[in-house]
């Protein structure tokens, strides 16, 4: 007999995404307290949600092979969303309406907003399997500056994940800084040369990476045109936050683990116990069940309202929330002492 | 690290299932009643899946509207535990024998599961989806 998890109402995702992005289109309309309004939203609110235990669950985890129309309408909506906040935001940050706390509240909320909801929207668009679901996930990535994660994620961290050979699997000991150029640079290469050897094997098409520095510098044009060299750099500012998010849950969630060698010489298949989850409800409805790793893993396709949370002691869970960990990973030792003994009784065999 | 967390859970889910509902039942008590049948199980009210005990300790569960999966049973302590292919991970339960049948409490997730035996034929489960074998 299979005990079950149980997941988020399909409803809560939709509602714990789009509330801020209104949030943030008010601040940019209406300015002030709107503005703050979405940064306690993506901070304070979230936190304290996280912590009132299970609100918004019961719904049982779905069945295998379950089809989910409404999530992939919900994740259209999201990347179109994210295409329109950038642009709109980089206007509002470099235009004489609104005052300097407001700027500062709405840079930081967008950023957080495009770090964690509109990554995790691209990153469930680029595993679906439909070529317009998957370029539209490849062009929020792109919007954030970071195109290549579209070919280094799949190719790459997926293959060699809790191993060497990713990039983006943080080493135990490693702080998040290093990591952060580490795994940005590795990542970029690997994925380059997986993207090469694909072409080399037959695969058609132009090279991606083409189209990610194209559109990279498109989109720092488009920031130049709405406001010269403020608009191009606040474009990338708010790119740049965002993808210190990404790689903050990368660096977190594989923090440590790596699989064993087997006696033949080849690594163990990735497994649950080859990612760091997180069970609370909140930050899993805005990132869209990311937290939820192993069963990503384990089973990429599978779309996010059906990825399940293995139980506590079949694989690694978090003591933390997601974005919570995330903050103590900014201050490289206090993370190092917080989860060394967690890590220690995972890298044991029990 | 293992059997300390589920020792933890039994520690805590025991007493407050002994309240009304006795022991949990022993693997010998388990195989006896429920080998050669199938049960069908409920939680609030709704049906949640359903079991052929085979004998050997074989089992075959598929959650309602699931694909079936194979697996077997054994006792450990005063728990059951499944383990199928997918999720490897055993799956414990305390049973509670009731007067209306078995009742079971999953260990090791949040929140604990309660379920009750709502149905019992002799007849073998019939698998819906690809991994169909009549």
């Amino acid at each position: 007999m299979m005990g079950k998890t149980f997941g988020l109402f399909p409803v809560v995702f939709a509602v714990a995404t789009l509330a801020p992005l209104a949030l943030f289109a008010l601040a940019i309309w209406a300015g002030g307290l709107w503005a703050a309004a979405g940064l306690i939203y993506m901070t304070v609110l979230a936190a304290g949600l996280d912590r009132i235990a299970a609100f918004g669950t019961g719904q049982a985890d779905a069945p295998e092979a379950a089809e989910f129309p409404a999530a992939d309408l919900l994740l259209v909506a999201l990347a179109c969303g994210a295409v329109l906040l950038m642009p709109a935001t980089v206007w509002a940050l470099t235009g004489s309406e609104l005052s300097l706390p407001a700027k500062t509240a709405l840079f930081f909320g967008t950023g957080l907003w495009l770090g964690q909801v509109a990554n995790a929207t691209a990153h469930e668009l680029i595993h679906r399997g439909n070529r317009w679901l998957f370029r539209l996930g490849a062009a929020v990535y792109c919007l954030l500056l970071f195109g290549h994660h579209t070919s280094a994620h799949r190719l790459v961290h997926h293959r060699h994940a809790a191993s060497l050979d990713d990039p983006n699997t943080a080493r135990a000991g490693e702080g998040y800084y290093r990591f952060f150029l580490r795994a940005w640079v590795g990542s970029f290469a690997k994925g380059w040369a997986a993207e090469t050897e694909l072409r080399a094997r037959g695969k058609a098409g132009m090279h991606p990476y083409l189209v990610y520095v194209m559109a990279a510098s498109a989109c720092l044009g488009m920031g130049f045109a709405i406001a010269g060299i403020w608009g191009l750099m606040a474009w990338a500012a708010l790119a740049l936050h965002a993808q210190a998010q990404l790689m903050l849950s990368d660096y977190v969630q594989h923090y440590g683990l790596m699989r064993a060698r087997r006696a033949d010489g080849r690594l163990e298949p990735v497994g649950i116990a080859h990612s760091w989850n997180a069970p609370q409800w909140f930050s899993s409805a805005y990132m869209l069940n990311a937290p939820r790793h192993s069963d990503h893993h384990a089973h990429p396709a599978r779309p996010y309202p059906a990825l399940r949370l293995p139980a506590p002691e079949a694989a690694p869970r978090l003591p933390w929330s997601l974005p919570l960990a995330c903050m103590i990973a900014l201050a490289p030792p206090l993370w190092r002492r917080a989860i060394a003994p967690r890590l220690a009784a995972w890298r044991k065999p029990a | 690290m293992r059997p300390a967390l589920l020792g933890l859970c039994a520690l805590i889910a025991l007493p407050l299932a002994a309240q009304d509902l006795g022991l949990p039942v022993t693997g010998p008590e388990f195989d006896a009643y429920v080998t050669g049948r199938t049960l069908t199980y409920a939680a609030a009210g709704q049906i949640y899946g359903t079991e052929a005990y085979l004998p050997g300790r074989r089992v075959i569960w598929a959650f309602t509207q699931d694909q079936c999966r194979e697996g077997y049973w054994y006792a450990q302590d005063a728990q059951i535990c499944f383990v199928y292919e997918d999720p490897s991970a055993p799956q414990c339960w305390l049973f509670f024998k009731g007067a209306k049948g078995l009742q079971a409490q999953f260990l090791g997730s949040d929140g604990i599961d309660t379920l009750s035996e709502v149905a019992q034929s002799s007849e073998p489960l019939r698998c819906l989806g690809p991994e169909v074998g009549v």
